[in-house]
């Protein structure tokens, strides 16, 4: 028969708040990574340069094809035999690299979901390639692209629990270690969610309100 | 926006109501523990494997070991079928909380924090915590030794050996690991400077990995290792009780002590990394 108790939620929550700042730092971190390397990705799979677009290609249908709890695996203990990487820098890397492939796919998406027909015309009236994708092109994908850009941020958030295995102290490792020395699962798994629940949350609303923007500028 | 806060809280609000109904009905008293098993026609046994010798798969991924034995040979008692369900070891005790097994045979301790939520039978085997330590810590001779700031120690979580670790090791850091292996891992990839297990896990994994590692045998603690039961089911652990006192005296159990701990024969059989 179980009672339930809450109050250990209460006693371990210095250690839950560490776990919380963790997950929110690797996320960043990794949101801000995998952003960079999709911009990059997707350029590449856009660009005529045929070795640029093997290698996206590659690297896309690589991580996308591979579980992501694998890559982490790989990553930390694989490579660790070769680099000495951190938990911290390997969490980071796996998740980048993960999000990455992701990202390279919605902007590249959203570029091309563009009609043809306005790069012509802003390079008729003379624009570069480049301006027309910069002012032009662009600005039209942005809006196409965020809503599941967002979506890939959000996943990456609850993502970011599987790093938990190679002993990272996430809001995830934090639990799991409280349930072992309390045995309290639901009451412990029950509050954990609620906190991914509302960082998840907080930057839904957030890009919500981006957008709302965005469309208002039209 | 209000809108949604409302409705989450509504939300919330309900997932808590029906915890409070579901931690109500419990799992009954259970007084026939053990005929349920003989009319379900099958025991469910929660086990961990990766820890040498007591549960490990084979080379064709079937579970072996001292513990796979002695759930088989309940199995044989109770004229049963016996169900492997293979967890992490941090997942045992929640799985029989919640029922999802019957019993638990993974190499686990008897101690007072476990014995809060879960019920062991008597003991069936005496360990204790020993160090397995990366050759570039030379020096290191007990576990006072280890214990500096800037030493890592890997450990598998929710084992007695995390407990030890975490309440004996002040000044280095205790990381926690799902399962032996990820800790191991852990040792001989450099990144920690010790492990702590249990002695026939330490003599083991430094015979696979005699090359980066050495041991330090002698336990630091005593250990008996049980059977966990689910709460609430007396005559079960009873049952268990009387198999464990005339099991121990079997030419069975004999052979199974020589085969696992003494002669290992096993050796070839399980996969091991060079």
């Amino acid at each position: 028969m179980h009672q339930l108790e809450f109050k250990v939620i209460i006693e371990y929550m210095p250690a839950i708040l560490d776990g919380l700042a963790m997950t929110v730092q690797i996320s960043a971190l990794s949101i801000i990574c995998g952003t960079v390397i999709g911009v990059l990705g997707a350029l590449a799979r856009i660009s005529g340069n045929f070795a640029a677009k093997a290698i996206a290609n590659a690297y896309v249908e690589w991580i996308r094809n591979t579980p992501l709890l694998i890559q982490i695996l790989f990553i930390y203990f694989g490579l660790g035999m070769f680099f000495d990487l951190s938990p911290l820098v390997a969490s980071v890397a796996a998740l980048s690299i993960f999000a990455g492939a992701y990202i390279t796919e919605i902007i590249r998406a959203g570029i091309q979901s563009i009609h043809k027909g306005q790069r012509e015309a802003a390079l008729s009236i003379g624009m570069t390639e480049t301006q027309a994708m910069l002012l032009v092109v662009l600005p039209q994908a942005i809006r196409r692209i965020l809503p599941p850009l967002a979506g890939q941020f959000i996943t990456l958030i609850k993502d970011s629990s599987l790093v938990s295995v190679i002993a990272v102290t996430d809001l995830t490792y934090v639990a799991k270690n409280i349930v072992t020395t309390t045995f309290r699962a639901f009451e412990v798994w029950l509050v954990i969610a609620v906190f991914y629940f509302v960082l998840s949350f907080i930057l839904s609303m957030a890009v919500r309100k981006l957008e709302r923007r965005l469309a208002k500028s039209d | 926006m209000l809108k949604n806060v409302t409705k989450i809280a509504a939300l919330a609000v309900t997932m808590i109501i029906l915890a409070l109904l579901f931690a109500g009905c419990g799992s009954g008293d259970s007084k026939s523990a053990v005929a349920d098993i003989k009319k379900k026609g099958k025991i469910v046994v929660g086990t961990a494997s990766g820890y040498y010798p007591f549960e490990m798969a084979d080379k064709q991924g079937a579970l072996v070991g001292y513990d796979i034995d002695v759930a088989k040979a309940i199995a044989k008692e109770l004229g049963v079928e016996v169900e492997f369900q293979n967890y992490a070891f941090a997942g045992l005790v929640p799985a029989i909380q919640a029922n999802k097994i019957d019993i638990v045979i993974a190499g686990m301790t008897i101690n007072d924090k476990r014995k809060e939520v879960v019920d062991f039978t008597d003991p069936y085997f005496v360990s204790g915590q020993a160090l397995l330590i990366n050759k570039q810590y030379r020096n290191i001779k007990t576990w006072q030794d280890l214990d500096k700031p800037g030493n890592v120690i890997a450990v598998s979580m929710g084992t007695t050996a995390d407990q030890t670790a975490s309440s004996m090791f002040k000044q280095a850091t205790v990381k926690k690991f799902e399962g032996s292996a990820l800790a191991g891992l852990e040792l001989i990839n450099g990144k920690a400077a010790a492990v702590v297990h249990e002695t026939p896990w330490v003599a083991i994994y430094h015979r696979l990995h005699a090359d980066t590692t050495y041991p330090i045998l002698e336990p630091f603690t005593t250990e008996n290792l049980g059977i966990a039961v689910t709460k609430g089911k007396p005559e079960l652990v009873d049952w268990l009780n009387k198999f464990l006192k005339q099991y121990k005296e079997s030419e069975e159990y004999k052979k199974s002590y020589q085969y696992w701990f003494v002669d290992m024969p096993w050796w070839d059989s399980v996969p091991q990394k060079k």
